[in-house]
């Protein structure tokens, strides 16, 4: 367009009157707006990233003592552990361990006091819960994986499918405590249940590693705890996410 | 009255969650144990009676140990978590009869629990063998853990094995309420009681394989003889007559709740 068209646009504008704008008007629109435009939030996984990495963070700043004196007292023991069974049989026992520590520390933390607290944090409990659990169940893994490596260059025999069937039966108790700290703490938060389940894995440990019950537990076809593993993988995921998308609690 | 206080007591307990999560953990822990001692055809002839006798001191007091732990731990740390402590010095009969109704709910838990895995035994054995006659000689039975002089039926067996369990798990249960008097808080109960029983069991199964030759061996041995575990798997029947056994833990039990009557609470006074 040319200088003269813009000319005559502009000539036209200004006859036209302004509109005068409504104080009152602008605030009720901008509230009408407000009301019926989505917030805007951050990506679900950005949240739980930042949430995952502070969580671990926590855990490393305020638990690392009882990491550190859990590792170097399970690689102690295997030492100790003569036999290649009863190696077999402790890792099955000992891959949940930072769970099982962690676990009442995390009941501890959120009681009644914090939770004016954490009403006033930009994101919610839930939210939090998820991200430590999740965090809590990495520790686990990370324990997990040392310990299958040791075994896999200690263990003498050249059995590559039943060291294939140890590391598969060894995730099932991590995501089984996984599953159950979760529920606990939604559903039934008390520090004498973690007492209860504690004790009950040290009396399981018990019958696993001096009773036949250790053998015929590893002597379980393979494709059972790939099934159960899958099972528990889903009900943990379906839970967290179910989790993560309740609405913050309302406290008065 | 006392009846009344008793019914209370059980109500308290019996609407707390820690004692249905430990007994469905111990019936499962007990039917996966069960599967993994089965007996075959050739191990035994009357594999029935010989389970009902062997499983109990085998692993089975494991499973009746553990839910009186908690109980025991429930029982009293109650009233300090709820903060209704104090308030239980003012009942107008005095401390020491709700210490007596405690310990008479806790006798009768005892007893439900023995009870109730007993028939959990009974039943899954059934299912898997069938059923011998109760009237057997005990002798044909073949038991791997009990010992014992004379001429025994296998029902006797099962009634005295109910009685020396009864009263040794009620034993240990009144030695954790003495202890429960003075710790309030119920997880650390349970860690101290669930702790003696499981150190003196890696004293047995573990430490003495590696201390064996040693001089030292002889006073872990003695521990481990007199220790609530050779009650429990019975292996104290090689040291006493099942009527030394038995009078001596009810003298034990006597001897447990009069000191428990008596022993003052730290922060009241009656």
């Amino acid at each position: 367009m040319g200088e003269k068209e813009d000319e005559r646009l502009l000539h036209v504008l200004e006859k036209y009157a302004h509109i005068p704008i409504n104080q009152q008007h602008k605030e009720s629109v901008a509230a009408t707006l407000r009301a019926f435009v989505p917030v805007s939030e951050q990506n679900p996984k950005t949240i739980f990233k930042q949430l995952f990495k502070q969580a671990m963070m926590e855990i490393w700043q305020y638990q690392k003592a009882i990491l550190c004196i859990l590792f170097l007292f399970l690689f102690g023991l295997y030492f100790i552990i003569p036999d290649s069974l009863d190696y077999k049989l402790l890792f099955l026992v000992t891959t949940p361990l930072p769970l099982v520590l962690m676990g009442w520390r995390m009941l501890e933390d959120y009681d009644e006091e914090m939770v004016e607290l954490l009403l006033t944090y930009k994101f919610t409990f839930q939210q939090l819960l998820c991200a430590k659990i999740v965090a809590v169940c990495s520790i686990a893994f990370i324990n997990y994986t040392f310990l299958a490596i040791y075994l896999i260059f200690s263990l003498q025999e050249d059995l590559l499918q039943s060291i294939f069937r140890l590391l598969i039966t060894g995730i099932t108790p991590i995501l089984t405590w996984g599953l159950v700290l979760l529920i606990f703490q939604i559903y039934y938060r008390k520090q004498s249940v973690w007492g209860v389940l504690v004790l009950a894995w040290v009396f399981f440990a018990l019958l696993v590693m001096y009773t036949p019950v250790g053998e015929w537990l590893l002597g379980i076809h393979i494709s059972f705890y790939v099934l159960f593993n899958c099972i528990l993988l889903i009900l943990l995921w379906n839970l967290l996410v179910r989790t993560w998308k309740m609405e913050r609690i309302v406290y008065d | 009255m006392i009846s009344r206080l008793v019914l209370l007591e059980w109500k308290k307990l019996i609407v707390q969650k820690e004692i249905y999560i430990v007994l469905a953990i111990c019936t499962f822990m007990l039917i996966i144990a069960q599967k993994a001692f089965y007996l075959s055809e050739d191990e035994a002839p009357y594999r029935f009676s010989k389970t009902m006798i062997d499983f109990i001191p085998n692993v089975g007091y494991l499973f009746i140990l553990f839910p009186i732990i908690v109980m025991v731990a429930r029982i009293l740390s109650v009233e300090y978590e709820l903060k209704m402590l104090e308030l239980t010095a003012t009942y107008k009969y005095g401390r020491k009869i709700l210490i007596s109704v405690k310990l008479l709910a806790l006798f009768s838990c005892c007893v439900v629990v023995i009870s109730f895995f007993f028939l959990l035994i009974g039943i899954l054995s059934y299912l898997n063998y069938g059923f011998d006659y109760l009237d057997l000689d005990f002798v044909a039975v073949n038991s791997t853990y009990i010992y014992l002089d004379g001429q025994w039926v296998v029902w006797q067996v099962l009634l005295m094995e109910y009685l020396v369990l009864l009263f040794s798990i009620f034993t240990f249960a009144a030695c954790l309420f003495l202890v429960a008097r003075f710790v309030h808080r119920s997880v650390f109960i349970m860690f101290i009681g669930g702790g003696a029983f499981l150190l003196v069991e890696l004293l047995d199964k573990y430490v003495m394989s590696f201390i064996g030759q040693m001089k030292i061996s002889e006073y872990v041995n003695i521990v481990v003889d007199f220790s609530i575990n050779s009650l429990l798997n019975f292996e104290a029947l090689r040291l006493f007559s099942f009527s030394q056994l038995l009078v001596g833990l009810m003298v034990v039990t006597i001897l447990l709740i009069l000191a428990n009557i008596l022993v003052k609470d730290s922060f009241i006074n009656d």
